[in-house]
């Protein structure tokens, strides 16, 4: 299925400007500099090359399908702060608090079908957060807030560490990740922590 | 670095100009109810700091750990056979989920058995030195 660009599909300053916004807005824990996004390369992933989209529908019937063995990739983990899941069935972007070391980060996502541009309600959104294979983000209490319009506040998350963190987002996390269909979706960021 | 409670009156101006019109659609929108908050409760800290010098046995107790808790679901047939973990070379190439979603408590799911404080030592420890072979 293809549908036009989105205006807002790339915002290639957005990192830039995250990064701004979390400096100015430190806490009164110290300040120091922050992190936050990593700037990169734009997500084309689910680009077509008339300028298209390839989307995928999701179907919520087929979240607890049964399913034939496979294996599911993750897609790369993606620079900026938004972009389409790795299946491309979900646009994603996400703003946060600033992000420090051993500080509280809440992220806010904002979900949207790819297909049609509708808000991803209901979603479940949950971050998986580590900086590297045995490396995991602390437990916090990570809890996720639903808001209208597709967005979530998910949060609070701490990177204990310096260096170049991945968060996925999983939307549906409670679906199984197997039809191509499936509601399950998956996306993941660079988080340089300072 | 401290955990106290920022003060920062900018707390609440995390938004960047770009995202404004979301945030205000959910502001606007916030009174007409929505799901509470869902949290992973009270799941431990007890990530190992390192890896021991005695690393759990992959063949001797890992792997038994895996069968019992995960296989059920993690194989041919299974609510999660997209992912199996029946086999080493399966677990090892999910040994970063595994570690991830079973140190957040997030596996075994819902109102399955959990591991016991000691099977999850052992699978915590091992993951944290590298899913070796042994």
């Amino acid at each position: 299925m293809k549908h036009p660009p989105s205006p807002g599909r790339f915002r290639p300053l957005a990192s830039l400007v995250w990064l701004l916004v979390a400096a100015g807005c430190g806490s009164s824990n110290g300040g120091g500099p922050t992190g936050g996004p990593v700037s990169g390369a734009l997500d084309t992933h689910c680009s077509e090359g008339d300028g298209g989209v390839r989307a995928q529908v999701v179907d919520l019937s087929t979240c607890h399908a049964s399913v034939p063995p496979g294996s599911p990739d993750y897609g790369p983990t993606q620079y900026n702060s938004e972009g389409n899941d790795d299946d491309c069935k979900y646009h994603v972007k996400f703003t946060g608090t600033a992000v420090r070391q051993n500080e509280n980060v809440t992220f806010t996502v904002t979900a949207a079908t790819l297909a049609d541009g509708q808000p991803a309600a209901g979603a479940n959104v949950e971050a998986e957060v580590f900086l590297n294979t045995t490396h995991p983000a602390p437990n916090s209490g990570q809890a996720t807030t639903e808001k209208p319009g597709g967005v979530y506040d998910v949060g609070p998350i701490r990177f204990d560490a310096s260096g170049r963190w991945t968060v996925r987002f999983h939307l549906h996390q409670d679906c199984q990740d197997s039809t191509e269909d499936s509601p399950h979706g998956h996306i993941a960021f660079y988080i340089d922590v300072p | 670095m401290g955990t106290s409670p920022s003060t920062s009156t900018c707390r609440d101006s995390r938004f960047p100009a770009w995202s404004v019109v979301p945030v205000l659609a959910a502001l606007v929108g916030a009174g007409l109810g929505c799901g509470g908050p869902r949290t992973n409760g009270s799941c431990p800290n007890d990530l190992p700091a390192s890896c021991p010098a005695t690393v759990p046995s992959y063949q001797a107790t890992v792997s038994g750990i895996i069968n019992l808790r995960c296989v059920s679901c993690h194989s041919p047939g299974g609510q999660e056979a997209s992912r199996p973990l029946q086999t080493y070379s399966q677990v090892y190439s999910e040994r970063s989920a595994v570690l991830n979603q079973l140190y957040a408590c997030n596996m075994p799911p819902g109102t399955a058995a959990k591991p016991t404080e000691q099977e999850r030592e052992a699978l915590l420890t091992w993951l944290v030195c590298g899913a070796p072979q042994n």
